[in-house]
């Protein structure tokens, strides 16, 4: 904290609180780094957000805010507006209303800045085909202005390394999409856009983008991740937001949101005159232990599971809509 | 600076896809090595058979037939004046000769009647005195004594005695047109997969803006049609003369290809209907270099198409080793239509890419 910006501060209090000789220094630095820290976790802010294709929109001002290291899970049909706002986000749309904040800046303004601070991964599979792994890196590397770039770090963290001089067009989809992994961090970015990263590939390849999406989360890098699949919104997800027709739905933790909207409860496979029956005891419930008591004395029991509601069941409830 | 280099990594990286499309680089060698071919093949002399047409009253007709079948000269008999000029300024026939209707009556009454002989632009010398052999031949055979007849000679278009063009210098200009013209295929295919393959949306989510790809673009596509034209033209030995000249109008075709292909890629969705697009641009430009080959045969509306200016340029520079002066309006239009063309494909791609 420098001194000058402290006394920019003093006098701010001065100016609008009536302090005047006898303020702290020392409380008043202390609640400057609160309140800068404050306005530093968020590293993507969307305001009233808003994106139409004709008559059609897409993205029906939407507001929500995405704090620095934490992964958002976007989560929507198709054609719910998640790769609409992917692309307003990243610049390549701009907002028909509203603003977008990423690290503080403007898209519509300093979107040239921004993108030398953000990795975009794409739903299609948009590399060089006739290039080889290491000269699509270095072209995008090239395009972002960095000068002394290895590629072979961020070949071997995909586990492309042994095929990188070769054509991208002899790839699998799950080495394309490990690739466009490796792409999107060339300029070791702050924020990362993956739109759907792990659709339709392999559990390997999937695996190994989870990964990495992770261990740049430990960095403290910022993730907005959007997909269709649940369980992987759900594994890394800190927070998910539901978009449906262009609108957020909802938008809170995992756990928040199955405390919210779904139900906890005990499902118990009893067998009754030599059938199999499936009973199910609600968790919230105040008579609960003295009905699993009542169960398991009575009964003659086969299984016993808790149930917890899956995030697609939430947003079925709250949308009237399936995720597909 | 900043931008240099990202327009320079995204020329780097277009020069190489297009090298690695296997179709457009076969194309492309094939391309100049066969126009080479083609031109080296073909005769560099020139065809001395004799075709003569004729318009004369009937009771001549078989006579000079005769004469010249004995001379070994093939003749056609037109039924009017204005048919045969057409066809002796085509090039069809080395020589006209028009006997008038009054030929004997004239001769009859002992003055000197008049013979109209055309020829077209490009007749030899020897051509000149062949068909006045001919004449005398076929004088002799009708009078037995040399024949007391005026000639008239009239040469249909600019007088070319002395300066006969072989076939495949003729070709020249047109070999190399369709070599720059080829380009528009391969720039708008450039283009058009860039937007089916959805890479663009991968640069520009970096730095990278649209009129950095756009540039970019430009710049291949006029390197690369420049580059090809010019060294087929260096290939064929069309460098020559007013050098510098030569290759500015080559640049001019060059920009002006681009430009076309940046119309033809905003309008393709994909590579299919650029491909389409680009052959019926193809054809269309390549019109007036045909008519080159066949002079008299270009019309005045071949002049709508912006390369009938270019082919000019170059058939006269070239092929007859003329002035640029005489031509600097063709340049200047080549020019104005670059400057008219470059900005609406530009316009029209930025539209295509948003």
């Amino acid at each position: 904290m420098s001194k000058k910006r402290g006394k920019f501060f003093q006098k701010i209090l001065r100016a609008n609180f009536g302090f005047k000789s006898y303020y702290n220094s020392e409380l008043v630095n202390l609640n400057l780094k609160k309140w800068e820290d404050n306005m530093a976790k968020d590293a993507i802010v969307a305001e009233n957000l808003t994106y139409r294709y004709g008559d059609l929109t897409a993205v029906d001002h939407i507001s929500f805010a995405v704090k620095e290291g934490e992964i958002l899970g976007f989560l929507g049909p198709n054609g719910a507006g998640k790769t609409t706002t992917v692309k307003v986000l990243t610049g390549q749309f701009l907002p028909m209303e509203g603003r977008a904040l990423i690290l503080g800046k403007d898209i519509s303004k300093d979107r040239e800045e921004i993108q030398a601070e953000i990795g975009v991964c794409f739903e299609e599979k948009n590399l060089y085909e006739r290039m080889s792994a290491v000269e699509n890196l270095r072209f995008f590397a090239q395009l972002f202005g960095i000068r002394k770039f290895d590629p072979y770090p961020l070949l071997k963290k995909v586990g492309l390394e042994k095929r990188e001089k070769d054509r991208v067009e002899s790839y699998s989809k799950g080495m394309k999409q490990r690739l466009m992994v490796a792409r999107f961090l060339v300029n070791s970015p702050r924020v990362l856009f993956l739109d759907e990263p792990t659709d339709g590939l392999d559990p390997v390849s999937a695996e190994t983008i989870r990964k990495v999406i992770l261990e740049e989360r430990e960095k403290g890098v910022t993730v907005f991740l959007t997909t269709h699949e649940m369980m992987e919104a759900d594994k890394l997800s800190d927070r998910v937001a539901f978009i449906n027709e262009g609108k957020i739905a909802a938008i809170d933790t995992p756990e928040n949101l199955k405390h919210k909207f779904g139900r906890r409860a005990l499902k118990v496979r009893v067998r009754e005159k030599g059938k199999v029956v499936e009973k199910e005891l609600p968790l919230d419930e105040k008579k609960v232990a003295k009905d699993i008591i009542n169960l398991f004395a009575n009964e003659d029991i086969v299984t016993v599971h808790t149930a917890e509601a899956t995030l697609e069941e939430i947003f079925i409830k709250i949308t009237g809509r399936r995720l597909e | 600076m900043k931008r240099a280099a990202i327009i320079q990594g995204l020329m780097t990286k277009d020069i190489s896809q297009l090298f690695r499309n296997k179709f457009f680089a076969y194309m492309t060698v094939l391309g100049i090595v066969l126009y080479a071919i083609i031109y080296y093949v073909m005769p560099k002399t020139i065809d001395e058979t004799f075709e003569i047409a004729l318009y004369a009253p009937e009771q001549y007709k078989n006579i000079l037939q005769q004469v010249s079948e004995e001379e070994g000269i093939e003749i056609k008999s037109f039924e009017s004046v204005k048919k045969l000029k057409e066809g002796v300024e085509e090039g069809d026939f080395n020589a006209g000769i028009v006997l008038p209707e009054d030929f004997e009556k004239v001769l009859l009454t002992g003055e000197k009647p008049k013979v109209k002989i055309y020829y077209p632009p490009d007749a030899s010398k020897d051509i000149r005195r062949g068909v006045e052999l001919i004449l005398k031949e076929s004088a002799f055979a009708l009078t037995g004594q040399r024949l007391p007849v005026g000639l008239d000679v009239e040469v249909l278009g600019k007088d070319r005695a002395g300066e006969q063009i072989p076939p495949r210098d003729r070709l020249r200009p047109t070999l190399i047109v369709m070599i720059l013209f080829m380009e528009l295929w391969g720039i708008a295919n450039l283009i058009t997969e860039e937007t089916e393959n959805k890479t663009l949306g991968a640069i520009l989510a970096t730095p990278a803006k649209v009129s950095d790809v756009i540039a970019a673009k430009g710049a291949v596509g006029t390197l690369l049609a420049f580059s090809e034209a010019a060294l087929l033209a260096f290939l064929l030995g069309a460098l020559k003369g007013n050098i510098a000249v030569i290759l500015a109008t080559l640049l001019l075709g060059a920009l002006m290809v681009t430009g076309i292909s940046f119309v033809i890629a905003a309008f393709s969705k994909d590579m299919l209907i650029a491909t389409g697009y680009s052959v019926l641009g193809l054809l269309l430009l390549i019109i007036p270099a045909i008519a080159v080959i066949f002079p008299g045969s270009a019309s005045l509306w071949v002049r709508i198409f912006p390369s009938y200016y270019l082919v000019e340029v170059l058939d006269r520079m070239v092929t007859y080793g003329e002035s640029w002066v005489g031509f600097w309006r063709n340049l200047v239009i080549l020019l104005a239509f670059d400057i008219a063309v470059f900005p609406v494909g530009v316009l029209l791609l930025r539209r295509r890419f948003r």
